[in-house]
């Protein structure tokens, strides 16, 4: 029967409390101590036996001091036996969520407990609450009798790991839930510190224990390549990652490489064909899942076959470099093979293989047919690397070569990996630059990577960020990186507004109604659904996967629905500019998504796929939706739905940070008749989605996917004069910088109002008069002298016939 | 890649050669014997103080208590 935590609790309580008394940092100290005075007094009495040739008076009482001494050594290393038995036998977690709570006494506040513990301070710091803020929470605690939980309300379900107690205590007991909600610190956030403080408990366990097979791995062996050939051209180009691996194995782990390690090894443990092909990016992790490899066969936890092999990375780029001068990459290589081959013990690792075939193909050689013969049998297992450019471009289609090669996609890891990884990058850097990181800071570095930087590769992109952040609070003579520093950078670097809401853009989000309705008249019902969906997308409730936003506009042309996305891309993204504009209708032919995505064949990039790489952070607009044809329609819908979607070439193109507006006039005759009717198209919504649905204009799963999908009614008189105010303010402040002033008076909005009102085609009209009747007016009074750079123009009724 | 010979029978390059691959082998096989002869050395320390180490561990109170008491006596009854 399985113990049960108590009962090991009470067998692990004499180690604790021997822990406590002195610690096992000090009782290493002591038994060092005892050695060394032993063999002193051992070799004085050595000394004196050699020059007297007899055992005189003094020296029998030193044989006393040394037998007492040699009994104290041998006591205190049997009871580090005793210690180590105990505390090596059980998991971290529980050993440390026993050591935090194996003294607290049955009546005593487990919570008050816990926080006086150091493991408790620690977590709590590392989660971002200062030690001012700890102490006043415990005085209050201490003073408030109401909050108490006591340490005999946890039962042995909760002392089974760490994260299981930090959890029992933040769900239990409500004060301490609310402090810690206050700091706006989750569950999670708790779990996840308790991991940080594990693998550092671990790793200084681990590096204790000397006499692990791991650890006795580390020390290189002599004589070990004595029975095997010596590999003289391959040294020239190889590195020997065996003696590599063992060196630099402390840090850097990174858990998903687990997965791909296990995939690896049963790959490379086949009696035949044991070839192993690894595709990645660059910075994904496949030169450090090669190292762990390379760690497992030099330390000999991998099946005899492989024992020990010297696992050696061929620099394939220097090798290009040395033979393509002679025009010898085939026989140069060959050599390399077949020396590795007759050596015996070399797992052969090729960097940037596509690369040394597409040479070798260049200089008219065929190298996968000259290393079949290695490929095919058991006498040199190769391990290639390729990034998934190369593979698609010059390995995947070569049927013999696919099947001598067992294809291993490295796996991009997840949030909670780069935290994990993120722990070992701060280690060093906590100690160099004298900085102190929140978990908080670290997992929104690894989120941010993750979800606004797409295209990258973690976990070098995490530790990018972190690199930047280090350096930037470093330079700003910070102490602390907390989530808010790393919020900042990713904010500089994206320029998406994210962090703390500050005041001005809270503000800007309350009001974005009326933000909005500066610039864009009317449609009051339109503007409060996707103010709405905004606020709901900037409050962080939004799903991850998908854009920041997607709307829908529907309506006559001329209503604002263009100005409205403008809008949206100045208040969100900084500027007007930030808007990428696709008319649909030129996307309506066969090959419209070829244009979009790009073709394998012409190696084309496509428009959509290059606009979005280029502007991440934009609005994209796309102008009347319902032209484009039915398969680009199914795109956006992709689009919309996950976020992503993929290019010609394969590639993953990524619209999670963009705001996806779509336009369409489809039903704008029926709104115009509603409106006729003076009613509101929001009233008459079902009515219009069923004729958009029935008239097949979109189909209903693509309309459902929109966040929103908004009306745009047709402008009355009155709010046509509006915009027609509007447009002439922007028109007299192009004069302004010219050094004109226009007035624009009754006269004028009338004037416009009169030559451009049609309610039919909204706005559209109204620039037009403008522009044929106002600015073509000034335009040749300018030329002909009548006005000159500083004059006020005021425009007369008479001057306007 | 290799080093190329000089073309032709050249009778002072081959007894060069004879020499200096002979003095190494010599040198080869004198390291790797006593590296050999270490190794032979140290599995057989280990095999037979194992068993002394076990016995030892069996007895260790007994051993630990004697050796104390022995350390006494001769404090402080010197010969």
């Amino acid at each position: 029967m399985k113990d049960g935590p108590i009962v090991i609790g009470a067998r692990l309580r004499s180690v604790l409390q021997l822990e406590r008394a002195i610690s096992h940092k000090l009782r290493h100290r002591l038994l060092g101590l005892a050695a060394f005075l032993t063999l002193l007094l051992l070799a004085v009495f050595l000394v004196g036996y050699l020059a007297h040739g007899a055992i005189v008076f003094w020296m029998s009482r030193l044989l006393g001091a040394v037998l007492i001494v040699l009994t104290i050594w041998l006591s205190l290393f049997l009871l580090e036996l005793y210690f180590r038995s105990h505390y090596y036998n059980y998991t971290q977690s529980f050993y440390t969520a026993l050591t935090l709570l194996y003294d607290c006494h049955e009546n005593k506040d487990a919570i008050t407990h816990f926080l006086s513990h150091p493991i408790g301070h620690w977590l709590l710091l590392r989660l971002g609450i200062l030690e001012l803020e700890q102490k006043t929470y415990l005085e209050s605690r201490m003073n408030d009798k109401t909050s108490i939980f006591l340490c005999r309300d946890l039962d042995a379900a909760h002392v089974e790991t760490l994260s299981s107690l930090l959890l029992a205590l933040f769900e239990k007991d409500n004060s301490f839930a609310t402090f810690l909600r206050t700091h706006e610190i989750t569950g999670e956030d708790i779990v996840g510190a308790s991991e940080w403080y594990l693998k550092e408990e671990e790793r200084s366990r681990n590096s204790e224990r000397w006499w692990s097979r791991d650890g006795l791995s580390r020390i290189p062996a002599i004589a070990r390549d004595f029975a095997y050939g010596h590999t003289y051209i391959l040294n020239r180009f190889g590195r020997d990652l065996s003696t590599e691996a063992l060196v630099s194995s402390v840090d850097h782990s990174l858990e998903s490489r687990s997965i791909d390690l296990e995939r690896l090894l049963l790959v490379m443990e086949r009696s035949t064909e044991s070839n192993a092909l690894l595709v990645g990016e660059q910075g994904a992790g496949m030169f450090e899942l090669v190292l762990d490899f390379a760690r497992l066969v030099a330390s000999g936890q991998v099946p005899p076959p492989m024992d020990r092999m010297r696992v050696v990375l061929f620099d394939s780029m220097s090798f290009i470099a040395y033979s393509r001068k002679r025009a010898s990459i085939g026989s140069d290589l060959l050599n390399v093979m077949t020396e590795a081959a007759v050596a015996g013990n070399v797992i052969l690792v090729i960097e940037e293989f596509p690369n040394l075939i597409e040479s070798a193909r260049l200089e008219g050689t065929d190298i996968i047919a000259l290393m079949d013969p290695f490929l095919s049998r058991p006498i040199l297992p190769i391990i290639a690397l390729s990034d998934a450019d190369g593979f698609h471009a010059s390995l995947e289609q070569d049927a013999s070569l696919m099947r001598r090669f067992e294809k291993l996609p490295i796996r991009e890891p997840n949030e909670h990996e780069v935290t994990l990884a993120l722990f070992d990058e701060v280690r060093m850097r906590e100690a160099h630059f004298g900085l102190f990181y929140t978990y908080q800071g670290l997992r929104e570095i690894a989120q941010g990577a993750k979800r606004y930087f797409p295209g990258a590769v973690l976990p070098d992109k995490a530790v990018d960020i972190l690199e930047e952040v280090t350096t930037f609070v470093f330079r700003a003579g910070g102490t602390m990186v907390d989530r808010d520093e790393v919020l900042k950078i990713i904010e500089k670097k994206t320029g998406i507004p994210l962090g703390k809401m500050a005041s001005g853009e809270k503000e800007k989000l309350l009001n974005l109604e009326s933000i909005l309705h500066e610039r864009v008249i009317g449609q009051e019902e339109g503007i409060s659904a996707i103010a709405r969906t905004m606020r709901r997308a900037r409050s962080g409730v939004t799903n991850e996967k998908r854009p920041f936003g997607s709307f829908l506009f529907l309506g006559p042309t001329g209503v604002g629905k263009t100005e409205t996305a403008k809008a949206l891309a100045a208040i969100f993204f900084g500027s007007e500019d930030r808007m990428i504009r696709l008319d649909m209708s030129e996307y309506n032919d066969d090959n419209a998504l070829d244009r979009l995505l790009g073709t394998f064949e012409s190696e084309k990039p496509g428009v959509l796929s290059s606009l979005l790489r280029a502007n991440p952070y934009a609005v994209l607009l796309l102008d009347e939706l319902e032209k484009g044809s039915r398969e680009v329609q199914q795109l956006f819908l992709q689009i919309i739905d996950e976020g992503e979607f993929k290019d010609a070439r394969g590639k993953t193109v990524n619209a999670r940070t963009t705001l996806i507006i779509a336009t369409s006039n489809a039903v704008a005759d029926s709104i115009y008749s509603i409106v006729l009717r003076k009613e509101k198209p929001e009233d008459h919504r079902e009515e219009l989605i069923a004729e958009i649905v029935e008239r097949n204009i979109f189909a209903p799963e693509l309309l459902n996917r929109f966040d929103a999908m908004v009306f745009y009614r047709t402008l009355t008189q009155a709010e046509l004069g509006q915009v027609a105010n509007l447009m002439l303010k922007s028109f007299a402040a192009r004069l302004k910088k010219k050094g004109l002033t226009l007035v624009i008076n009754d006269v004028l909005l009338r004037h416009v109002i009169k030559h451009g009102y049609d309610p039919k085609f909204g706005a559209r009209p109204m620039r037009r008069a403008i522009q044929d009747r106002i600015e073509d007016l000034i335009a040749r009074r300018l030329i002909s002298g009548n006005i000159k750079r500083g004059d006020v123009v005021a425009l007369t009724e008479e001057d306007l016939v | 890649m290799a080093e190329k010979p000089t073309p032709g029978f050249n009778p002072g390059e081959v007894i060069n050669r004879f020499i200096a691959n002979g003095i190494l082998r010599v040198v080869g096989f004198v390291a790797r014997l006593t590296i050999i002869l270490m190794g032979i050395v140290s599995v057989a320390a280990t095999v037979m103080l194992g068993p002394l180490m076990f016995l030892f561990w069996l007895f260790a109170p007994f051993i630990l208590l004697g050796l104390a008491l022995l350390g006494v006596y001769y404090l402080t009854f010197p010969l």
